[in-house]
């Protein structure tokens, strides 16, 4: 069954009336051409931001193993002593799989030397990173040598966790949160070395597997931008519709929704142009002052300048 | 007139996709009319349209590097015009109408401009007539020339569902246009 041809015939005269004119092409050129670069720009902040954070997860991971070192060699001193650490405080996380449940019975048999090799082996297996963090409560405790064999592998795993957390962990969190949060891939890594001084209460104090943060970063990133993008798109519309009054408003709106938004640069230079077009060169003036603190861009500024008479 | 500085530094924006030479710009330049026409189609008017259009492409720059396959790009981008409508316009969809800048009456109109606006309120007024679904499948195949698969591809549905629909269009459609025909001949 196909289509009468009076039907064909109206088709075919009526299927490029829905196009859109040279003006409506022309406008939305204009449109897409700033929302498009407003999205480079955001995007290439968040990169920065990124990059960033990578840089301080390093540098606390950094810190973290040195931390770990010197704890665990004070751990090791307070073991090889007569009066030993009292067990609770020799591991406070229990490698349950690898002895048998109880810290206590591992602690004691950590100063015995006679303790079996294979715990050595497993300590310095870089894969299995919670096997590595259970046997290394006994083995650290037995000689100066396993000890730095132990010590290796605990840097071993921070440097993998810190490759782990630089790779997908977006979050603008603090340092620390965030060198903290990157082990929620693995969840055991957090708790070594478990040792009883500074490195483990540091790692509990922090609140961390459970830290939703990285993971969900980016898609409230992505919603704001809209947002903001659509807020700004009507301020320059406005504009350009010879609505400066609107455009103010709606520059204002963005500025209190999005105080920290990615396109702070851009509502700037909207804002300039309005208060510019609403004969109000001293308020205009303050607010490119503000800009040119924030744009490196001479050819926007000599633009904002132009339009604006400074 | 107020020059906005960001507009034309954005044509040095590539907004190049990691995996291949095609740009959004380049999506923008081969297939601005169909989204436009696509979204006028789905009920869209102005300011909504323009906004949609916007949000279209605006969505094809961020995920333009994850398309595989230039092929189906006109089905892609229906298939984000089509989601963007659905979510976000559902409430203030209009009805399917002559578009109100055909309502204004120009004296400068030829003959020929007066007679195609009669026709796209013609096929509107039809449109409006079909169920939402069978519209759908009848626009893409009648009015983009769209095959079955890619239609099926577009609007995520079994191919033998598409004929159906297509066929079922085509016998709407043809009855809305006789009694059309007839209210002219019989009414005025």
């Amino acid at each position: 069954m196909s289509l009468s041809p009076e039907a064909e015939r109206l088709l075919q005269r009526t299927k490029h009336l829905d196009d859109p004119s040279q003006a409506d092409r022309a406008a939305m050129r204009a449109r897409l051409s700033a929302s498009w670069l407003a999205a480079d720009q955001s995007a290439e902040a968040t990169d920065v931001r990124r990059q960033a954070v990578s840089r301080w997860t390093k540098i606390a991971w950094g810190v973290l193993s040195v931390v770990a070192l010197i704890g665990a060699g004070a751990w090791v001193r307070g073991q090889l002593m007569p009066a030993a650490l009292p067990p609770s405080a020799a591991s406070p996380v229990a490698p349950s799989s690898d002895c048998t449940g109880d810290c206590a019975p591992a602690v004691a048999r950590a100063v015995d030397p006679s303790l079996e090799p294979p715990r050595l082996g497993a300590v310095h297996a870089p894969e299995p990173v919670p096997a590595a963090a259970e046997s290394r409560t006994p083995s650290l405790a037995r000689e100066p040598r396993p000890v730095r064999r132990a010590l290796r592998a605990s840097e071993r795993s921070a440097s993998t966790e810190q490759r782990r957390a630089t790779a997908p962990n977006t979050s603008p969190a603090l340092p620390l949160q965030a060198a903290a949060a990157a082990p929620q891939v693995e969840a055991a890594p957090v708790r070594e070395p478990p040792i009883s001084t500074g490195p483990s209460a540091y790692a509990k104090a922090e609140p961390v597997p459970d830290e939703p943060a990285p993971a969900r970063a980016p898609a409230p990133v992505e919603s704001a931008i809209d947002d903001e993008l659509a807020l700004l798109g009507d301020a320059q519309d406005a504009l350009r519709a010879g609505q400066p009054e609107r455009a103010l408003r709606l520059v204002q709106s963005h500025g209190f929704r999005f105080p920290n938004g990615a396109l702070a640069q851009e509502r700037m230079t909207v804002h300039v142009l309005a208060l510019c077009a609403l004969s109000r060169p001293n308020s205009a003036r303050q607010v490119y002052a503000q800009l040119r603190r924030s744009v490196a861009d001479a050819p926007v500024l000599e633009r904002v300048r132009a339009d604006c008479g400074f | 007139m107020i020059s906005l500085p960001l507009a034309d530094r954005a044509r040095e924006s590539t907004a190049t996709p990691a995996g291949g030479a095609v740009t959004v710009q380049q999506v923008y330049e081969e297939h601005f009319d169909f989204v436009w026409r696509s979204a006028r189609r789905l009920g869209q008017r102005p300011p909504q349209l323009e906004d949609v259009v916007q949000e279209v492409f605006m969505v094809v720059q961020r995920r333009l590097s994850t398309f595989e396959g230039r092929s189906s790009l006109r089905t892609w981008l229906y298939g984000i015009t089509r989601h963007i409508v659905r979510s976000h316009y559902r409430r203030t969809r209009s009805e399917h109408s002559a578009p109100p800048e055909f309502e204004l009456v120009d004296g400068r109109c030829s003959e020929a401009q007066l007679s195609a606006r009669e026709d796209l309120r013609l096929l509107h007024g039809l449109l409006a007539q079909l169920d939402d679904e069978l519209r759908e499948v009848f626009v893409l195949a009648q009015l983009e020339g769209m095959t079955g698969p890619e239609i099926a591809e577009a609007l995520e549905l079994p191919i033998r569902t598409v004929y159906s629909r297509i066929d079922s269009a085509q016998k709407a459609f043809d009855r809305a246009l006789q009694r059309a025909r007839a209210r002219e001949r019989g009414g005025r």
